[in-house]
């Protein structure tokens, strides 16, 4: 069977795609230039294995680089799937059936093929290794359990605490906690403070574990660390630098220096490794260490794999560039692993672009290996590409990624595709504008930058309405503001860029900002309100939540009441104004409080989303924004409660110290492609995204290693710092720091050169570059993109202004037309509703409530237990189990006196079917002497020969359950004893309580109950209700039952019963048999107001 | 359906909750006659039993769910105390796999002899664990013989068991049963299909010539069904019935995705919806389905729309307020009462609530037994709430019998900490809160319950004999909790039903709505078992060739039955039903729709009709104007805002004073200054080491230093090591214990101080005149505002001309900007003194910034050539404090968002800086 029916589907691929599609080489490496069809490629790469045979869908490994990605090259695939089968089918010859076949079967079995991250696919394979290895409910740690554990570490740090982390320091590491007494570690500690000294831990501990290192690789002595110095200095890119660096300061302090920094990483890492080893947690690059082991030592599960397709290869780093090749080892599938190298720019992930190096080395040199550079642009017209081509050809002169020296591939239009000329002349904007605003020697920094954001929201203004390509429709048509992005090297920018495009010139914009949640106003106000909640004497916290939009009090308000309550110093005083001036809100506030107490702070939080009129406050570019922090802040909360339990003051130090520290999570954001309007975002966010307008904004900025940190890990030198502790008396900066910041220098700046890339080839039609040129003489800042462009027009005999027009026509007229008319508005009125009866009500429930509503409150609706409490009786004993008991013997015994001993001597012949409740009274002798007395002067009193007739007549029947219904509700309960004669039911039932104490109210309506109940199961005959009182041997009869009242009764009470109101029936408390109980409560609720 | 049979019928049903719902609809075709027999397995088994007593058979009583586990428990410790046996197996949470890998052989009636046969295994294995440590499979088949054995000697029997026995019995009294099992019609409700057990159950009834039929829900899939099962035995009974029609809801998130169903629910029941609908039913006849993670979620929501509802599903302990408490308890105790996790546990309301000293706690840290103990003792009931803890740990640690274990939890929570009442008290006059209320009170009667039954009676069993210590008695519990289910509450006609997790069979509405129907559900991550894989499961299929072979259902098969259930859940509406589904997942990961969902909605083969989809992406979170929407509790995207604004201006200082200290804060931010100082809202102190108390402290220490440098004439250097513990003992001992660290620090900042200042005091010595300490600085008055002050040190010299000090603890190149000690020298200056310079002595970096008249004296204080002269410098201290007393005075106290005290300002949520300079500038 040929393959030529499969190549002809291949024909709108490219030559180089085609040929890493169909080769059969075990080791396939593909570069791929920006917009040169990744995904089709996998995906195609995915069906040819499957139509050729090579590989069943379950045999292949799809992974990518997000979960979001991983469902788009689902869909991809299946679609690619089913269009092959579909064009075989319809014009394949007959051999090709098998092809359509395999393809069908695939298709069809899709759900089979694994295409997922690389951490969720080592997730499926630690859980289902869990039996053996005890991983099966292993997770990861959530942000807030991650944070509590930090923040007991830091307790235990600041009281140098060594016993703690003994504790949690397993074997040999043990040794470890005398860290805490050696002399260099105290001072360094002393020095940069355990908060800083714990943030330099995390993130040694995510470096190192990155490259698949353990803490015991940073618990090193002198002369290994002099060791890896000698082994730094002499096999390093950057050698001499390094050498002569280090030369120049005091290298024995400097190794005291990292030697106390290492160690203390490694210490902190080690009691974080078994917190997650108890806690059962795993980090991210645990998991991927704990899947290899799993292969390592058992390959079967990855057995099947005959293909791993990896996207975005060039972001992996050395655990995961370790994995896979185990990966490879142990199932021996074929790897085809496509990334782009100019376009890694996730370092600050750890990322590591040389792993990708070294396998395209391997794939070009090796037998085994195919490298294929994709280079055909789908996405890019010519014009710009040429352009794109010639200023990082300019860049790139000597190579990308330095070490390796990998020449730059230019990007070519897709000349082959036959709509690709008229793509290419369609568009009528300039490919490439640049926007430099020159600042004067008295303007500052901030300003320049709301003039350069002026100057291009006028070049935006000017391309709206122009021709440009859409790329779904292939088609030309004008330019919307959706259709364009732009693009900043960090956030630092977003707030000129704001306040000018959205405030000042009125276009609209939507911001993707990044990971600063915690910063936001939402955050903060829904944090001073779990404050204000759990204490509601935290000044600050409450005037923050006055102030907020969510108190609905008007700012000038807040303010007033703020200084009024100033001349009073005392702590809780502004609660106590408040209280006085604003009685409602402190209300609402005591309300919320209680929620949150029973259901948590989460709920408290909720309810501020409910409030519609806080929103109409803001204006209306942050209302959605608003809610959807706040929503955010509910579903913290909820994360939080399941964390660690529904903790109000937990929850609230949480929060508070989230948002003091600006602790890193992600923001809300609303869906890039939901609005018509001009994205605005971080050139990370943007990556594996394409706009046809792109503007690069911040030119001028130049790469920074990381301020602001006085520690940092770092691989070669293990850890630096900024300065050395002051005890040491040495003010030169340690050499250490010198040599990291030559090394961040070098890849950071390499990197700066590929995010410029990332951020130019985004563009479809055309680029925009917008930078300020430096006040001071000597042209732009060495590095900078703006640098780049420069010397790269400079080599060209251009220059910078050459690029530097548009037209400015449709600014003033797009202001003008900017007024939106205002539609109606339709807001519905909430309907108030209510619930209907209660759909059961049993006799008990019944009188309960008719005697005393919050009685039934809080047994039926709070579940409590109402023990009944009697007035102290004679003989101590005759509490609710000694009634059970009675009861239990009643419905059994044939009240002759004689046969009482088989149920009351304790080898009495029931005793084994008495039920476990009734065991307890039954164990009492008093109890059972006090039953015997009582039960003998039954059956001795008229009563009980009347009962004991009926018994043997065959008349009697007893625990009687009945069911029928009054409305909607059920009616149901169980009948002491009962029998039928002439035409009438007799009711009884036996009461413990003694006649003088028993609260007979309650007990006539439950017998009025059992009245209505048989009258309407039986509505002709007559009802007598009586009432035995077994203590004293007497009888009572209810007569004169009105049943109409009653059934009226019952139907208010089933609707009053589910609804309430539940207010107490004062005038009851004296005789009530609940009332120690309901006092209690309210003597505390009494006490507390 | 009453209709049936001429026979008397009995019913049968998987649940009790589904036996409710039948009898609902068989009273509703005929109210008036009796209630009918609806009987689930056991009643068949019991009923049995009954009829052969007389034959001395003894009903078998089942085992419930915690007492399974701790029988396996058991049996695994026997099997796993050996010292071969691999130590990671030998985890409590291999107990529950095992158990339900357990029940699932019993189910398909694979008693241990089967098991052994098809495994081939030949070892010899009677007294004791066979020896085969390191397979999985022996494990499995030692449990499933001890577990059998276990029951069988004790009377007790697994429910996974109950159609077995009863099918033995049927088939043993075979003469003696037949006329009563023939008088009736057997009628099986609700079975999607049957267990290997019950299906052999059902045969044997058909050996008896009884009169069966079956009503089976459909699925219109392939999977394997009671039909399937019954196949050439019986015929199908079901009508076609008109596929639903269906709403699709999808949204950005779980809470948008909820909300938009609810909304649409209520649109609905005023008959506002956008879509054809049929006219709304009442909430009675609308149910909810959800997965217990979204029930919060859904609260939330049905509390906002205010709609009536009710829960149906009764919740596990573990999912109530009650067992959050008690993990919160555990978790504090494990860590032997760490300060953080405790002070939080303590300040809880249901423990110590407001009485509990939660800043104090911060600040002074206390942890471990004893620490607490002397921090609560002064607190009204906090050592006896802090007892009661502890107490109940010791006896998790020494353990206990099972019931003893939760007869101490009911009585922890109900009695010692005082729980319910507290709840109930918080509850006041808030109905809405009842059912927390009982949620906390019922878990603690079923706690109670559970001891009763397995205290006194539990002669049965013997393992309820087994003391449980530490971890394993917390996982006791754990199960225990994961397993009592709770009553739902009081039932109303009229609202809204919600159900969690999974309806009984039976269960269906007029309108229903299915929550969380999205790809990550449905199918969801199907995984193997690990203690019975697939392989395993094909190998006793491949050699248990029976007539009825058993059959353990394999991955597939499991997906093909999620997407039966999935069919009948959405057929559980009988006219709507909402398919709802998040688009992203809480971590923010992409939801695909099911492809159930799009198999149910195909256009060739619907299951049911898609009427409409309604998508709600995070831009719709607020609904823009036009759209319909509920005022109040509903905001709209782009009505006009009403405007909300700091005032620009504010009401002026009620005092006229002012402290020369203070100018620095108010050149740094007037707001700032305002809040602190004149509204007196104090920032926030962080817990632990305070490093306000850590500076006054050196102020002491600095004043007593001169003063003895003066009395004895020594070097302030050699003074500070003894004057040092002595002061710090005074005014911050922690300084000394706790945070020695800190204390460390401080004493060698002091040190480092003081040689710097001997050093100068060479050169400054000869020109003294005098030197004051805490100078009291004559009052000086702008514009109606008197400005007081006091500066640390004063050096007079011998030229009559001041030098003004003053200890920081920061670093010296942070004064660079400021006028504070400017400000002083314009007091001082007032009363004729000329002041020659001032510094600042710096404790960070042990050094001095200071700006001087003469650059003689500035050598002296080892300071260079400034661009700023003194006088410039007084200048703009003078316009500062101008600007000061003005602003003061008229109430003008802009924030200034450019601050650099913005960084770590207490204040942001007052001055809203966020709210107005979104953003600002912290980069990433
Ligand atoms: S955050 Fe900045 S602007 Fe706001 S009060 Fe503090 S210092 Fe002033």
């Amino acid at each position: 069977m040929s393959n030529s029916a499969l190549l002809a589907l291949l024909r709108t691929a490219t030559p180089s795609q085609r040929e890493a599609i169909t080769s059969n080489k075990p080791s396939i490496v593909v570069s791929a230039g920006a917009g040169t069809g990744k995904t089709s490629t996998l995906a195609w790469r995915f069906a040819w294995l499957v139509a050729t045979g090579e590989a069943k869908c379950d045999q292949i490994l799809t992974v990518t680089y997000t979960e979001k990605a991983a469902l788009e090259m689902a869909l991809r695939i299946k679609a690619t799937l089913r269009s092959w089968k579909e064009s075989l089918k319809a014009t394949g010859e007959k051999g090709d059936n098998l092809f359509a076949l395999r393809l069908e079967e695939a298709e069809r079995k899709i759900e089979e093929a694994t295409i997922s991250t690389v951490h969720s696919f080592s997730m499926d394979l630690i859980r289902s290794a869990g039996s053996t290895r005890g991983t099966e409910s292993h997770r990861v740690p959530s942000m807030p359990e991650e944070e509590e554990f930090w923040r007991s570490v830091e307790e235990a740090l600041d009281a140098l605490d060594s016993e703690w982390f003994a504790a949690r320091l397993r074997d040999e590491r043990r040794e470890w906690a005398t860290l805490l007494k050696e002399p260099d570690f105290l001072d360094v500690l002393e020095e940069f403070g355990t908060a800083s000294m714990i943030a330099f831990a995390r993130s040694a501990i995510g470096l190192f574990s990155s490259h698949g290192s353990y803490p015991d690789d940073l618990w090193l002595d002198e002369a290994a660390l002099v060791k890896k110095d000698e082994a730094l200095a002499s096999d390093s890119a950057m050698a001499d630098n390094l050498a002569a660096l280090l030369d120049e300061g005091d290298r024995e302090l400097d190794r005291r220096f990292r030697l106390a920094l290492a160690k203390a990483a490694a210490l902190l890492w080690a009691v974080w490794e078994t917190q997650k080893e108890s806690e059962q947690w795993l980090s991210f690059d645990d998991m991927i260490r704990y899947a290899k082991d799993i292969i390592e030592e058992d390959p079967s599960p990855v057995r099947r794999f005959k293909a791993v397709l990896v996207d975005e290869f060039q972001d992996i780093n050395g655990v995961q560039g370790a994995f896979l090749e185990s990966l490879k080892k142990s199932s021996g599938a074929s790897l085809f692993l496509v990334g782009d190298i100019k376009q890694s720019i996730y370092r600050f992930r750890h990322a590591d672009p040389s792993i990708f190096a070294r396998q395209i080395a391997a794939a070009r040199d090796g037998e085994d290996g195919l490298y294929v550079a994709m280079s055909e642009s789908f996405r890019t017209r010519d014009a710009l590409l040429e352009v794109i081509n010639d200023l990082f050809w300019f860049i790139w002169r000597d190579g990308i990624e330095g070490r390796s020296s990998i020449p730059y591939e230019p990007i070519e239009g897709a000349k082959g595709a036959p709509w690709w000329s008229k793509r290419c002349s369609a568009t009528g904007v300039k490919p490439l504008t640049i926007l430099i605003e020159r600042g004067s020697e008295d303007t500052k920094a901030e300003e320049e930058r709301e003039a350069a954001a002026r100057k291009l929201g006028a070049a935006l203004s000017s391309l709206k309405g122009k021709d440009i390509w859409d790329k779904e429709k292939r088609e030309a048509r004008p330019c919307e503001w959706k259709d364009m992005a732009i693009l900043v090297p960090a956030r630092t920018f977003f707030p000129a860029l704001e306040r000018v495009l959205r405030d000042e010139m009125r276009l609209p914009v939507a911001l993707f900002s990044g990971m600063r949640y915690f910063s936001r106003f939402e955050a903060q106000d829904a944090s001073s309100l779990l404050k204000v909640l759990a204490d509601p004497s935290d000044d600050l916290a409450l005037a923050g939540y006055l102030l907020s939009p969510f108190s609905k009090l008007p700012p000038h308000k807040a303010i007033d009441l703020i200084n009024e309550g100033a001349d009073n110093g005392e702590k809780g005083r502004l609660w106590k104004l408040l209280e006085i001036r604003e009685p409602e809100i402190t209300s609402h506030l005591l309300s919320s409080r209680r929620l949150a107490a029973l259901e948590g702070p989460s709920r408290a939080l909720a309810a501020l989303i409910d409030e519609a009129r806080a929103f109409y406050a803001l204006p209306v570019h942050m209302r959605t924004g608003a809610m959807l922090a706040l929503q955010r802040a509910v579903d913290i909360a909820h994360e939080y409660e399941a964390a660690l339990g529904p903790s109000l003051e937990g929850c609230a130090a949480y929060l508070h110290e989230a948002t003091r520290e600006g602790l890193k999570a992600e923001e809300v954001n609303v869906d890039l492609e939901a609005e018509d309007a001009i994205k605005v975002l971080t050139v990370h966010a943007a990556k594996g995204l394409e706009f046809p307008v792109v503007a690069v904004f911040g030119l001028e900025r130049h790469f920074a290693a990381r301020q602001g940190e006085s520690l940092f890990p770092s691989i070669p030198l293990f850890a630096s710092g900024s300065r050395f502790p002051d005890r040491w008396g040495q003010k030169n900066d340690p050499v250490s720091k010198k040599a990291h910041r030559l090394i961040e220098e070098r890849e950071g700046s390499e990197e700066w050169k590929r995010l410029f890339y990332v951020a130019c080839t985004r563009a479809q039609d055309a680029l925009l570059l917008c930078g300020i040129w430096p006040k001071k003489g000597g042209g732009p800042k060495e590095g900078t993109w703006l640098h780049h462009v420069f010397n790269w027009l400079d080599s060209k005999g251009e220059k910078l202004e050459d690029y530097d027009s548009f037209d400015d026509e449709g600014t003033r007229a797009e202001r003008a037309g900017k007024k939106m008319p205002l539609e109606r508005s339709v807001a519905l009125a909430l309907p108030g509703q209510r619930g209907g009866a209660l759909e059961v009500l049993s006799a008990t429930a019944f009188s309960t409530f008719r005697y005393c509503p919050r009685a039934f409150r809080l047994k039926y609706r709070q579940g409590l237990p109402l023990a009944w409490e009697l007035p102290s009786e004679e003989g101590a004993s005759g509490g609710p189990e000694l009634g059970s008991l009675a009861h239990w013997i009643l419905a059994r015994w044939d009240f002759a006196p004689e046969s009482l001993d088989r149920f009351l001597s304790k080898k009495g012949e029931y005793i084994e079917g008495l039920p476990p409740a009734l065991k307890a009274p039954f164990s009492e002798e008093v109890s059972r002497r006090q039953l015997r007395e009582w039960l003998s002067g039954l059956a001795e009193g008229e009563l009980g020969q009347l009962l004991r007739q009926r018994l043997s007549l065959g008349l009697l029947r007893r625990e009687v359950p009945f069911r029928t219904r009054v409305g909607e509700t059920t009616l149901v309960g169980i009948v002491d004893a009962l029998w039928e004669e002439e035409g009438r039911i007799h009711i009884w039932d036996y009461k413990i309580t003694s006649l003088e104490n028993a609260p007979m109210e309650l007990y006539a309506e439950q017998m009025r109950f059992y009245g209505l109940a048989w009258h309407l199961l039986h509505p002709g005959r007559a009802v007598k209700l009586g009432l035995c009182f077994l203590r004293e041997g007497k009888t009572e009869f209810l007569e004169g039952v009105d049943f109409e009242e009653i059934e009226e009764a019952v139907r208010e009470s089933a609707c009053a019963g589910a609804n309430g109101p539940f207010s107490p029936a004062h005038a009851r408390c004296g005789s009530c048999p609940w009332r120690n109980f309901c006092f209690r409560e309210a003597a505390t609720a009494g006490g507390r107001a | 359906m009453r209709a049936i049979a001429k026979r008397p019928a009995i019913f049968v049903v998987p649940t009790d909750d589904d036996a409710d719902i039948l009898s609902a609809i068989l009273e509703a075709e005929s109210p008036h006659r009796e209630r009918a027999r609806i009987w689930q397995w056991t009643d068949i088994y019991k009923k049995t039993c009954e009829a052969l007593k007389k034959k001395g058979i003894r009903w078998r009583r089942q085992v419930d769910p915690a007492e399974r586990w701790l029988i396996v428990q058991s049996l695994w410790a026997k099997l796993s105390c050996s010292e071969a046996f691999p130590p990671t197996a030998r985890r409590p949470a291999m107990v529950k796999e095992f158990a339900s890998s357990l029940r699932e052989l019993l189910r398909e009636e694979i008693t241990w002899e089967t098991y052994r046969n098809v495994t081939g295994c030949k070892e010899p294995c009677e007294g004791g664990p066979c020896a085969k440590f390191d397979e999985v499979e022996a494990w499995l088949c030692w449990l499933l013989r001890e577990y059998e054995r276990y029951l069988q000697d004790r009377g007790l029997a697994d429910s996974a068991q109950v159609a077995t026995l009863t099918r033995e019995l049927l088939l043993a009294n075979s003469r003696r049963l037949s006329p009563a099992v023939r008088r009736y019609t057997w009628a099986f409700v609700g079975f999607m299909s049957f267990t290997h057990g019950q299906l052999e159950l059902v045969r044997s009834l058909l050996k008896f010539d009884a009169h069966l039929c079956v009503f089976m829900p459909e699925s219109g899939t392939g999977a394997y069904s009671a039909a399937d099962q019954l196949e050439g035995i019986m015929k199908k009974e079901s009508d076609p019935v008109p596929p639903p029609k269906c709403i699709e809801i999808s949204g950005a998130t779980d809470r948008l995705a909820i909300e938009t169903a609810l909304r649409e629910l209520l649109l609905w029941s005023l008959g506002k919806t956008a879509w054809e609908g049929e006219p709304f039913p009442g909430w009675e006849n609308v149910g909810i389905l959800l997965p217990q993670d979204d029930l919060p979620t859904a609260k939330e929501a049905l509390a906002r729309f205010r709609i009536p509802y009710q829960l149906k599903s009764g919740l596990s302990v573990s999912q109530t307020p009650f067992w959050s408490l008690l993990s919160r308890i555990f978790a504090a105790a494990k860590e032997n009462w760490p300060a953080r996790k405790t002070s939080f546990l303590l300040a809880d309301r249901f423990l110590l609530g407001e009485s509990f000293p939660l800043s104090e706690a911060a600040r002074e840290a206390p942890s471990g037994e004893e620490g607490w103990k002397a921090f609560l003792k002064d607190i009204p009931k906090g050592v006896e709430i802090f007892d009661a803890l502890v107490s109940f740990w010791k006896t998790i640690g020494d353990g206990g019998l099972p019931e003893k274990l939760l007869e101490a939890l009911s009585k922890l929570i109900g009695e010692h900490l005082g729980v319910l009442h507290k709840a109930s008290d918080l509850a006041g006059e808030d109905v809405a809160l009842d059912e927390s209320v009982r949620m906390l009170a019922s878990s603690c009667a079923e706690a109670e319950k559970w001891a009763l039954e397995h205290g006194v009676s539990g002669e049965a069993t013997d393992t309820a004999n087994r003391a449980l210590a530490g971890d394993h008695a917390i996982e006791f519990l754990r199960t225990w909790s994961e397993e009592a289910i709770l009553l739902p509450p009081l039932r109303r006609r009229g609202v809204l039903n919600v159900y969690v997790d999974s309806p009984p069979v039976l269960a269906h509405h007029q309108a229903w709505v299915l929550l969380g129907a999205g790809g990550d559900r449905w199918p969801g991550k199907l995984r193997e078992s690990p203690i019975l894989p697939d392989e395993q499961k094909q190998v006793f299929h491949d050699r248990n060739l029976g007539l009825s072979p058993t059959h353990l259902p394999l991955l597939n098969e499991r997906r093909e039955q999620r997407h039966a259930l999935f069919r009948r859940l959405l057929a559980a509406g009988d006219e709507v039903v909402f398919a709802v589904r998040p688009l992203a997942d809480a971590e923010g990961h992409p939801i695909p729709p099911s492809p159930f969902f799009e198999e149910a909605v195909r256009v060739e083969t619907p299951w049911v009709c898609l009427a409409r989809s309604v998508e709600r992406p995070s831009s719709r979170a607020l609904l823009p104007a036009r759209e319909m929407r509920f005022s109040g509790v509903e905001a709209a995207a782009d009505v006009p805002s009403r405007g909300r604004a700091l005032p620009q201006t504010f009401p002026p200082a009620r005092t006229k004073e002012a402290y020369l200290g203070d100018v620095d804060e108010w050149k740094g931010c007037p707001f700032r200054y305002a809040a602190s100082r004149l509204w007196s809202i104090k920032e926030e102190t962080h817990s632990g080491f305070d490093p306000k108390l850590g500076g006054s402290l050196l102020h002491e220490l600095w004043k007593r230093l001169w003063e003895q440098r003066f009395r004895s004439g020594e070097a302030l250097s050699d003074l500070v090591e003894a004057l040092w513990e002595e002061t710090a003992r005074s005014f911050y001992e922690e300084v000394l214990s706790r945070y020695s660290l800190y204390g460390r620090r401080l004493l060698y900042q002091a040190q480092r101080l003081a040689r710097l200042q001997d050093s100068l005091e060479s050169r400054l010595a000869p020109l003294r005149r005098d030197q004051m300490r805490e100078y009291p600085l004559p009052e000086l008055e702008i514009d109606g505002v008197r400005f007081k002050g006091r500066a640390d040190r004063i050096e007079l010299l011998t030229d009559g001309s001041a030098v003004i000090l003053d200890y920081k603890s920061g670093r010296s190149d942070s004064y660079r900007d400021s006028v504070q000690l400017s400000a002083y020298a314009i007091a001082l200056e007032e009363t004729g003194v000329s002041v020659a310079g001032y510094a600042y002595l710096c404790h960070k970096d042990g050094s001095i910034y200071g700006h001087f008249a003469d650059p003689k004296l500035a050598k002296i204080f080892g300071q260079g050539r400034k661009k700023i002269s003194l006088k410039d410098k007084i200048d703009e201290a003078r316009s500062v404090l101008e600007s000061m007393a003005n602003g003061i005075a008229s109430g003008l106290f802009s924030p200034d968002y450019t601050s650099k005290s913005c960084r770590d300002c207490g204040y942001k949520a007052l001055c809203r800086r966020e709210e107005i300079v979104r953003g600002g500038d912290n980069d990433e």
